[in-house]
């Protein structure tokens, strides 16, 4: 087995799989893009340099690799129903909640529908913040904003899952704006 | 109770891969080795592609004269629904409407010039639409803004005109100001309209010299305001990094009450808001200009463009209710917007109102380039979205009557 993979995996994996499952909400899904983690980190480790953060770089690619899944399947399913002209009747993603969350009350379940409800900019901070519970620091880091974007992104992210959560039926485009 | 949501965050479960290191590394592993092999088979059998190539090319030579005559056909269609679109959708007369005689002309020549290789450019022609006045392009050449007011002069009406290189800052400016007339799109003179102009370079800067006739001690408020913001955008759509205020070849002019006229041009994002004038024209207008850590980021501009500025009802948003903006990215010069699948343009006129106005606030971030996703559309006006688009110059690119 690879050094490089094994050092990896123990130290970050369960964060790295935490963070993905969390971005993509579907546990499948998690477990193909870890794995693609892995590979584009093991072909690029050479290029990793000292002195930055081992953990925020990883978790860079994560996000990539997350954002990149998100949008490619975002786009699909558009294209998809705009060929058939079902804009206007378009589902709502009504996946069955995770086994790990249907084990939880009521209000944190209602906290894990919300988040899937806030925008994508939203959700990273949400969960690099209180979920992975990285500083503002690592979090910009991670996704290459200022830090005064994290805290305008993170303020407006609590507003927005607390307003969802006081009233479920309030849900708007989701969007960044 | 925000810290109650924190809280609440903070307890969703930590969720496991059930699988163990073993399987994941012998995961990786298959799926390297079968990167790794289609990277190596597409090495050595070039031989077929090669042939393919030859076959397509060979078929291209054969039938390339067939779909050129084809296109042609397909043109005309276009170009006959097109105008007849716009003959009904037009209130002008068919003497005098622009739409018209912009999207006509190609098919007339069609009719008379029978050459087959000629290819039909009119998807480079700007589009017109009903109300709105698309922005100015950098293809286009040069262009210089002059802002005219509104009839109650709350805002400034940024307007596009293309520079002609081969007269002075002065005669191009006198030549607009005496030849536009704003009133056909239910506008005001414009505020400068008695001063002078020059661009020229002092000590290795850029400078706007505007000269006005009359000291401007007496101004009011109002016209102070229209007055600053008006030289403000024509010095930045002129490349000047500053003023010099001039009140009949004297250096200095006072704005007013708030006295002496800033040189520094300012260079501060302002967000972009759709207005509509009496004549039903749509023009894109600045709002105020973001200070401090709100102009830092793109997406406080981008929130208000979306919601529009409670305080000032005039500013309407150029993000409509119907869209909403899934992701921002920017990298380096590109920047890549995508909008939700629920989202949901009218019709090309407020599709086209949108991205300009997104593509126009995005240049003050210093974005050249962006990228739209799940717009609706392959093509919006003039632009292709299949391909990251190439910020305009200006807006509102208005022809001289």
């Amino acid at each position: 087995m690879d050094k490089t993979f094994e050092r990896l995996y123990d130290r970050y994996h369960t964060n790295l799989f935490q963070f993905l499952f969390y971005m993509v909400k579907n546990r499948a899904i998690a477990e193909e893009l870890v794995q693609e983690v892995y590979i584009n980190v093991l072909r690029s480790y050479h290029e990793y340099e000292e002195r930055s953060n081992e953990k925020t770089w990883l978790f860079a690619i994560a996000r990539n690799i997350a954002i990149d899944y998100l949008r490619t399947h975002n786009r699909r399913t558009s294209r998809w129903l705009s060929k058939f002209d079902f804009n206007k009747q378009h589902p709502k993603d009504e996946a069955p909640l995770p086994e790990e969350i249907l084990l939880q009350k009521e209000e944190v379940q209602a906290i894990y529908k919300c988040l899937r409800e806030c925008t994508l900019d939203q959700q990273q901070v949400l969960i690099l913040r209180y979920i992975q519970e990285l500083s503002i620091n690592e979090t910009a880091e991670i996704l290459n904003w200022s830090v005064s974007k994290v805290k305008t992104t993170q303020h407006r992210a609590i507003k927005a899952l607390k307003e969802l959560v006081d009233d479920p039926a309030n849900h708007q485009l989701k969007g960044v704006l | 109770m925000n810290d109650r949501t924190k809280s609440l965050l903070s307890q969703l479960p930590i969720v496991k891969d059930e699988r163990s290191k073993a399987t994941i590394y012998e995961n990786i592993e298959k799926k390297r080795n079968e990167q790794m092999s289609r990277t190596t088979k597409k090495k050595t059998p070039w031989i077929i592609p090669g042939i393919a190539a030859v076959v397509v090319l060979l078929l291209a030579v054969l039938i390339t004269p067939g779909l050129f005559n084809q296109n042609n056909n397909d043109s005309n269609i276009a170009i006959t629904q097109s105008s007849n679109e716009s003959r009904d959708n037009s209130s002008y007369s068919a003497s005098d409407s622009k739409a018209e005689t912009t999207t006509l002309a190609p098919a007339e020549e069609k009719t008379s010039d029978t050459k087959e290789e000629e290819v039909p450019t009119f998807a480079e022609e700007p589009t017109v639409f009903d109300s709105y006045i698309p922005a100015f392009q950098q293809s286009d050449g040069i262009s210089v803004i002059i802002s005219y007011p509104d009839p109650e002069s709350t805002l400034l009406v940024p307007l596009s005109f293309p520079l002609d290189e081969s007269k002075s800052t002065q005669e191009n400016i006198e030549f607009i100001l005496t030849n536009f007339r704003a009133s056909d799109y239910g506008l005001e003179r414009s505020p400068l309209t008695d001063a002078t102009f020059e661009l020229t370079n002092i000590t290795g800067k850029e400078t706007l010299i505007v000269s006005f006739p009359e000291p401007g001690d007496g101004l009011s408020s109002t016209e102070s305001i229209m007055i600053n913001d008006s030289v403000q955008q024509l010095a930045k759509s002129l490349g000047a990094d500053q003023i010099n205020w001039q009140t009949n070849g004297e250096n200095g002019y006072t704005l007013g009450n708030f006295g002496n006229a800033d040189p520094s041009v300012n260079k501060k994002p302002s967000p972009y808001f759709l207005y509509k004038s009496r004549t039903e024209s749509h023009f894109l207008v600045n709002g105020p200009a973001l200070q401090g850590e709100e102009g830092a980021e793109m997406d406080v501009a981008l929130s208000l463009m979306k919601d529009g500025d409670q305080s000032t009802p005039y500013y309407l948003p150029s993000i409509p209710a119907t869209v909403a903006i899934y992701s921002f990215d920017g990298n380096g010069s590109e920047a890549s917007i995508a909008f939700t699948e629920e989202s949901k343009f009218q019709s090309e006129e407020e599709a086209m109102q949108t991205i300009e106005a997104l593509m126009l606030v995005a240049s003050q971030y210093d974005y050249q380039t962006i990228r739209f996703e799940n717009t609706g559309f392959d093509k919006i006006g003039r632009y292709s979205l299949n391909k990251p688009l190439t910020i305009p110059s200006s807006p509102n690119a208005v022809e001289l009557n």
